[in-house]
């Protein structure tokens, strides 16, 4: 990628450097100096670094090897060196040969970034582009490359989502410009990945964010949310490496909470069951089974959370070959992963090949193909483990160690969560083959043809089975498995048009023309069976019984039409155009096309003759984009009327029977459009000591394609509507600052800070009899009524305000009692009503990091903190009545009782406590060191001996601690969703 | 390779994609795999498989499993003979959910009930209205077809009068043009009795008296529904012609012994409409907990495990109350209690823990109900107390609270029973009586000599309690607020709910269901909630 702007210069040097050569070596006595000249990086050769006589123009360049060989005057001292994208160095002449070894430059203002559909300068970026800084990336241990990105680019929000080994996070650029899908557009080479962690961290080489309008547009659809190219490593000319790395991860449970218990859970159960006016105590033998009695009396206790989690390894293998020849080069890579779950018979295993060549087949034709193949395991512990909840007065084990199926005694529903674990396969297999070619044809010196073909088959069989003995597959089921198939096709084939017409000095101009045909199809097939004659086969074996045969076809097609031009003048003043013509199959007959346009100027002040020489300012450069982009995150089907199966049994036999869905179609849908305007500094100061990015962005979502609420009479529940405009905007801010840049030592510390407003401008411009605009309920997941209104985001809950705990002596509302939950009566009216609930935000303030990397000879330090500030979130485990009566377990709160009254928490009470919802509501800021990471290279002289090129050994600490109030294992999960991790990761990497 | 050969073929190739992708057939939106409501509202086939999925909606409530499957129970928990221990069911009958417009009970369940039944009323409608302009249907098909829709829209329309009152009716199926039309009034009370009695006798002219697909409506069950809504209108005339039509068809007539009403599937002289349940068949429906809610928690008792017998398992969430318990208990030989229809003592049968002094097979006698001691009477209430058999599934596990098993919804003894009420109107006391002692000497009762409101009230409350008509009776014949008043729940167990006495709760406007807010919202700004609230 770097190598690709270096032919030119090269030559230009190279010829002068020539010229130059003989012109001195006539005229003074000589003598010749040779030496390799090496990356930092990895310690490999940099073919084509300059080196040159200081003081003079007198200088050569490097060859494929990274060799030179330079005749200088005999009183020469000094050579300086320079690659592109490294720190200038300066040597001094010996009779030996040199060894030269050139630093990255961290703020290498000269980097190629990879933009939509082709390459940019970083320094001729006109549109909001952040490169992540990769070694900082891939410092953490897991396949869920959405974590990598956490914390490494302004603006862009990571919310985990899955703690599970094979888990995933949810993308978030710049806030939720839609309620249909958030996720942003995933660019791997070139092609579109449906799942980021289809990537192995180990082959990435770059990974850009594209966030405003102007970087965006050229994907037009789907691009709402913001783009993410990533590149994996290619075959470099030269000789062959071979690099090895290798880590291993020990996981454990990260916690901010305890349990109650036993001893706890039964006064837990006592307060609940106390007479609330007079205090008194029921007897234990009402409250309590006899089973609960006894345990009570022996003391018998039990931790479920001890029992249950356990610590977890996981092991990364990774082999990696590159190297080629002038027209071949090939990189290819193997990489094993595995990895358990802190839930025993949880885990995730994959293996991973790939192969990135590139052939030039003449001067006009070359070819590029890209090969992935994978093959994972998937396996989840048993459902209905909810191991928090379950009474700590139980009897988990036999007296012979056997385990008891139920623990609080044979007439309790509760199954050991043990013995489903032992009693539950869950296994999903998938395969997923990738294949990518793309053939570039130059039609003229600056015009040129790419053919890009894609197609993607992803296949996965889940097999699920709970035995006779599972409480799932016990009482007369005899057995109950599920097996699923997933096929998911995915094709993209584009035309690209590359015209570069050269004008003058002055004067750049280059335009792209991309016409694409994609279309994604998945089909699923589901069926259950029960009846099994016997444990041995699992959900392979015969079964009596077949349920719920499903057959699900998804289909989704796009058509795109787009053209980018981009014109520079004397390098200063840049401009960029785009337009974008998408039709995509999921709209209405009438509106499928959307059209995209965008627009971006960008000014390098600090190459204006009053900045040119400036020693403070070394860059300026004024950036404003505005444009638009299209999502269609919608399902497939939402224009069209589509039938429930809903079969039924006359006497026995079954009928087949339909019905209209509740889902009104709406024939009338069409592209949900986001405008962005965007302004951005970048800037570098006092000789690059501090490097940064200042943006500021307004985004607004018009035509919001939202799930409206029909009346019930109409016996539909929702319908999708375009209506509406939702408004985000936000302040980004980047700051580098490089302390300390000497070969030997380096220390760098990182800023990122990220605002994000997001509200609702308009809905569906209805208004009530004061004229204020109507509020809008809509359907969230899992059929969850929210609300939007005009002017709140659309994050929130709504519900009343917690406002503490009535005490005694206070003026307390009937039926309710000191302990119980107080809420603020917004409108004095005296009664609680939807009247007085209000709109609580359910996103962050702001989020940063700081990061700071610091090198000594061959070791290096990165810390990584990352801070999340203002983050509301509802606590379920807080607003369960349940767990007020102390019929279930949970998180240990110091609760409200007469003799120590909290203002905090409620009073237990046995039946259903009112207003916990509002009392849920918690604060989920946090601060958290995500990683440490120590690493070593080993000196060179020391591992040649061993024929290595170069070895690392380092140690990495993740989640080391995390600072909070919200009671969770992760502030970002609840504590019934996968218990995150802190790992301690050891690893290698070898290069031969 | 020559270059103008390359040439031409790049050209070629993006001309040839271009062209490809021109066809608007490309973008064409299509279902791969599922039906379409083309198809199911304009052809033949699909009108019939619309049809089985109106059962199939119908089904539905009583397929919710969330809250401890308290939905398909509430008008139980809420009537004058229910004792509500505990579970959100409970909530209900104790009047601390479903009595504001936006409490928990109203949000979730009252909200549930509105959407269900006007679902299946735009379903209906959409069939009517298919059926009528569909070609290539035979007209006796045709009219089938209508007049079981029909049924299902007018017991849907029925229920949805009853329970909310101010209700909306319309007999044109939603499109998404008219999907937010927004209703400014309710419909006049003789709007929806013209509509009511226009389908069912639509449905009567051209149903069967009997089906050979158990679980359709027929003739006999669209007459018995004619009758409950002329009884509404106190036509009594009308209502003693339907039942005597029903009673005197010969196609059915009262099981021989109360212990057979309920066993197996229903499938019986007795049973007029029956929701359909099969194990282990596609169609076959999901589980209830409606026994688990209504069988005490015995097991929980020394010497007592979970049996068949004593009713297989439950939670006592709701159950029957000392007032119809007394009832039952007015002729002693009344075998209703006697394990047919309710469970009045739970046995000793688990040697291994039985309580000194007990054999196995002995009435479980352990706690006192009128105890003083609250702990004491809770344990009876708990364990003890008596429960409902009329949704056990003898094919479940003993300690399974998943059953799947028909559901009764009208049966011929309570077309006796509504036939009684209208002859004794019409002052047909002959008839009233005879209808009457057929129900009371099938259950080994003395037959009554004369018959009031009263007696046939108290009669109902034996025959019928827990199966979803009681609410509504007291409701039409003006009462539910009086009864409920007097009656609902035990003394004792009343004065000890923390959010006060139901009985003290209760108030006249609670006789209509409150229009969740939700759902008011979404009509037009003047549409009238319930008063009250």
């Amino acid at each position: 990628m770097k190598s690709r702007l270096i032919p030119k210069k090269v030559r230009m040097l190279f010829s002068l450097f020539l010229f130059c050569s003989f012109y001195i070596a006539t005229a003074q006595s000589q003598k010749t100096v040779t030496g390799t000249v090496l990356s930092s990086e990895d310690n490999t050769p940099l073919p084509g670094a300059s080196v040159v006589e200081k003081g003079t123009t007198n200088g050569t360049s490097t060859d494929f090897d990274g060799k030179f060989s330079l005749n200088v005057a005999s009183d020469a001292t000094t050579l300086v060196v320079s690659f592109i994208g490294y720190v200038n160095q300066e040597v001094t002449i010996t009779n030996d040969a040199l060894t030269i070894t050139l630093i990255v430059d961290a703020n290498a203002l000269q980097e190629i970034v990879v933009v939509g559909y082709g390459t940019q300068r970083k320094s001729n970026l006109v549109s909001s582009v952040t490169s992540v800084e990769l070694a900082e990336a891939t410092a953490i241990p897991t396949t869920n490359v959405a974590e990598m990105l956490r914390g490494r680019a302004a603006g862009v929000q990571i919310n985990l989502d899955d703690a599970r080994p094979g888990g995933s996070s949810d993308i978030l650029i710049r806030g939720k410009v839609s309620l249909v899908g958030n996720d942003p557009l995933i660019i791997v080479d070139g092609v579109p990945y449906d799942n980021i962690n289809d990537v192995t961290s180990d082959d990435v080489a770059s990974i850009e964010v594209l966030k405003d309008a102007s970087a965006t547009a050229i994907y037009g659809a789907r691009a709402a949310n913001g783009v993410i190219l990533i590149t994996t490593k290619r075959g470099k000319e030269g000789k062959i490496s071979v690099d090895y790395h290798g880590y291993t991860t020990t996981q454990r449970l990260t916690k901010n909470f305890d349990l109650f218990s036993g001893t706890e859970f039964a006064d837990l159960r006592r307060e609940a069951n106390r007479d609330r006016d007079t205090g008194e105590f029921l007897d234990d033998d009402v409250i309590f089974s006899d089973f609960e009695l006894q345990a009570i009396a022996s003391g018998n206790f039990v931790n479920w959370e001890d029992l249950i989690l356990e610590n977890a390894t996981l092991q990364s293998h990774t082999v990696s070959v590159s190297g080629g020849t002038e027209s071949t080069k090939i990189y290819t890579s193997a990489n094993y992963f595995n990895q358990d779950g802190l839930i025993p018979s949880s885990g995730f295993e994959r293996g991973t090949f790939k192969l990135n060549i590139d052939q030039k087949i003449n001067e006009k034709l070359s070819i590029q193909a890209n090969i992935n193949y994978q093959t994972s395991t998937q396996d989840n512990e048993s459902n209905s483990i909810g191991f928090i909840s379950i009474s700590p007065l139980a009897i988990p084990f036999n007296e012979d160690g056997s385990l008891i199926r139920k623990p609080l005694g044979e007439n309790h529903f509760q199954i050991n969560p043990l013995w489903n674990i032992r009693e539950s396969i869950n296994e999903t297999k998938t395969n997923l083959t990738d294949v990518n070619v793309k053939g570039t044809y130059k039609l003229m010196p600056n015009l040129s043809y790419t053919l890009n073909a894609f197609s993607r088959n992803r296949n996965a069989e889940q097999g699920i089975y709970r035995t006779s003995l599972h409480s799932n597959g016990d009482e007369g089921i005899d057995g109950f498995a599920t097996l699923a198939t997933k096929l998911f096709r995915e094709y993209l084939v584009e035309n690209i048009v590359n015209y570069n017409p050269k004008l003058n000095e002055a004067n750049n101009l280059d335009f792209t023309f991309v016409h694409a045909v994609s279309e994604r199809r998945t089909n699923e097939t589901k069926i259950d069976k029960s009846g099994f004659a016997n444990d041995n086969l699992g959900f392979n074996g015969t079964a009596t019984v077949l349920l719920n045969p499903k057959r699900d076809i998804v289909r989704r097609r796009l058509v795109s039409f787009l053209g980018r031009a981009r014109y520079s003048y004397l390098d200063k003043y840049l401009f960029e155009f785009s337009a974008r013509a998408d039709a995509s199959s999921v709209f209405a007959e009438d509106n499928k096309w959307g059209y995209f346009p965008a627009g971006a100027f960008a000014w390098k002040m600090h190459e204006e003759p009053f900045l040119k020489d400036s020693e403070s300012i070394n860059e300026m450069k004024f950036r404003i984009s505005y444009g638009s982009t299209g999502n269609e995150g919608i399902d497939p089907q939402e224009s069209l009327g589509v039938s429930d199966d809903l079969p039924y049994v006359f006497g026995g036999v079954t009928s087949g029977g339909f019905a209209a869905s509740t889902r009104l179609p709406n024939p009338n849908l069409q592209w949900e459009t986001t405008t962005t305007f965007n302004v951005g500094l970048d800037f570098g100061l006092f000789n690059n000591l501090f490097t940064g990015t200042l943006e500021y962005y307004k985004a607004s979502t018009k035509d919001f394609l939202l799930d409206r609420f029909v009346p019930g009479i109409t016996g539909f529940s929702v319908t999708r509507f375009n209506i509406g405009e939702v408004e985000n905007k936000g302040f980004e801010a980047t700051l580098n600052t490089n302390i300390i840049k000497k070969e030997e030592l380096q220390w760098s510390v990182g800023l990122s800070y990220s605002t994000n407003d997001n509200k609702v401008v308009k809905l569906t411009g209805e208004v009530d009899e004061f004229g204020v605009p109507l509020e809008l309920p809509y359907t969230g997941p899992n059929f969850q009524p929210l609300r939007l209104a005009v002017g709140e985001p659309i994050n929130n809950i709504w519900l009343p305000q917690f406002d503490g705990i009535w005490q005694e002596g206070e003026d307390i509302p009937d039926p309710l009692r000191p302990g119980d939950v107080r809420v603020v009566d917004q409108d004095g009216d005296g009664e609680i009503t939807e009247e007085d609930n209000i709109f609580t935000s359910l996103d962050p303030d702001w989020f940063g990091s700081i990061t700071t990397t610091f090198s000594y000879k061959g070791f290096d330090l990165f810390v990584d903190f990352y801070i999340v500030e203002g983050v509301k979130k509802r606590n379920p485990f807080l607003s369960n009545g349940e767990f007020f009566k102390g019929s279930i377990n949970g998180i240990n709160i110091p609760y409200y009782t007469p003799e120590n009254p909290s203002t905090v928490y409620p009073r237990p009470r046995a039946d259903t406590a009112s207003q916990l919802f509002p009392f849920s509501i918690r604060d989920a800021s946090y601060s958290r060191l995500r990683t440490l990471t120590l690493g070593y290279n080993i000196p060179k002289d020391f591992i040649s001996k061993i024929g290595l090129k170069n070895a690392k050994i380092y140690g990495t600490a993740t989640n080391l601690f995390t600072v909070t109030d919200y009671l969770s294992y992760s502030p970002e999960n609840n504590p019934d969703a996968f218990p995150d991790a802190k790992g301690f990761t050891f690893g290698v990497k070898l290069g031969f | 390779m020559k270059k103008i050969f390359n040439y031409k073929k790049s050209i070629w190739l993006v001309c040839t994609l271009f062209i490809f992708v021109s066809c608007e057939e490309f973008l064409q939106e299509e279902l791969l795999s599922d039906t379409s409501v083309d198809f199911l509202y304009n052809t033949p086939e699909g009108l019939e498989s619309a049809v089985v999925g109106l059962y199939s909606i119908n089904r539905n409530l009583y397929e919710q499993t969330w809250w401890n499957g308290a939905i398909p129970l509430i008008l139980q928990s809420k009537s004058d003979l229910a004792f509500n221990r505990a579970g959100e069911l409970s909530l209900f009958g104790r009047l601390r959910w479903g009595v504001l417009l936006n409490d928990t009970g109203t949000n979730g369940a009252y909200n549930w009930y509105w959407s269900h039944y006007y679902k299946m009323i735009d379903r209906a409608n959409a069939i009517i209205q298919g059926a009528e302009n569909v070609q290539g249907i035979d007209d006796a098909q045709k009219n089938r077809i209508i007049a079981e829709a029909k049924c299902i829209r007018a017991n849907s329309y029925f229920t949805l009068y009853r329970l909310y009152n101010n209700i909306f009716i319309t007999t044109e199926p939603t499109t998404p043009e008219n999907a937010f039309d927004k209703p400014e009034d309710k419909s006049s009370e003789e709007e929806i009795f013209t509509l009511l009695k226009s389908d069912l006798d639509f449905a009567i002219a051209n149903l069967e008296m009997t089906t050979v697909e158990f679980g359709r409506w027929t003739q006999a069950s669209a007459r018995h529904l004619r009758a409950k809504v002329a009884v509404w209108q106190q036509d009594w005339a009308e209502a003693a012609t339907q039942t005597d039509a029903v009673i005197n068809s010969g196609s059915y007539s009262l099981e021989p012994n109360t212990k057979d009403v309920f066993k197996g599937g229903l499938s019986r002289s007795e049973t007029l409409f029956a929701i359909q349940y099969e194990r282990d068949v596609i169609g076959g429906g999901g589980r209830n907990f409606m026994n688990w809610s209504s069988v005490a928690n015995y097991a929980l008792s020394p010497g007592v495990v979970k049996s068949l017998d004593n009713g297989g398992s439950g939670a006592g969430f709701v159950m029957l109350n000392s007032y119809v318990r007394n009832l039952l208990k007015e002729d002693p030989n009344d075998d209703r209690d006697d394990s047919s229809y309710y469970i009045s003592y739970y046995k000793f049968n688990d040697p291994a823990t039985l309580p000194a002094g007990k054999q196995v097979g002995d009435t479980v006698d352990l706690y006192d109900q009128f105890s003083p001691d609250q702990s004491e009477f809770n344990n009876y209430y708990r364990r003890m107390n008596p429960g409902v058999l009329k949704f056990l599934d003898e094919e479940a596990e003993a300690t399974d609270r998943n059953h799947i098993k028909n559901i009764m919804i009208y049966r011929l003894a309570e077309t006796y029973l509504i036939g009684a009420e209208a002859h004794m109107m019409n002052g047909n006391t002959g008839t009233a009586l005879e209808y009457l002692n057929a129900v009371r000497e099938r259950a080994n009762a003395a037959p009554k000599t004369e018959i009031d409101q009263q007696l046939i009230l108290d009669e109902r409350a034996r025959e019928l309690a827990f199966e979803g008509q009681r609410w509504f009776t007291l409701k039409r014949m003006g009462v539910l607020t009086e009864y409920l008043r007097d009656h609902m729940g035990n003394d004792n167990f009343n004065q000890t709910y923390s959010s006060g006495d139901p009985r003290t709760i209760i108030q006249e406007h609670m006789e209509n269901w409150p229009i969740p807010e939700s759902q008011i919202n979404l009509l037009g700004p003047n549409y009238p909630q319930n008063v009250g609230y």
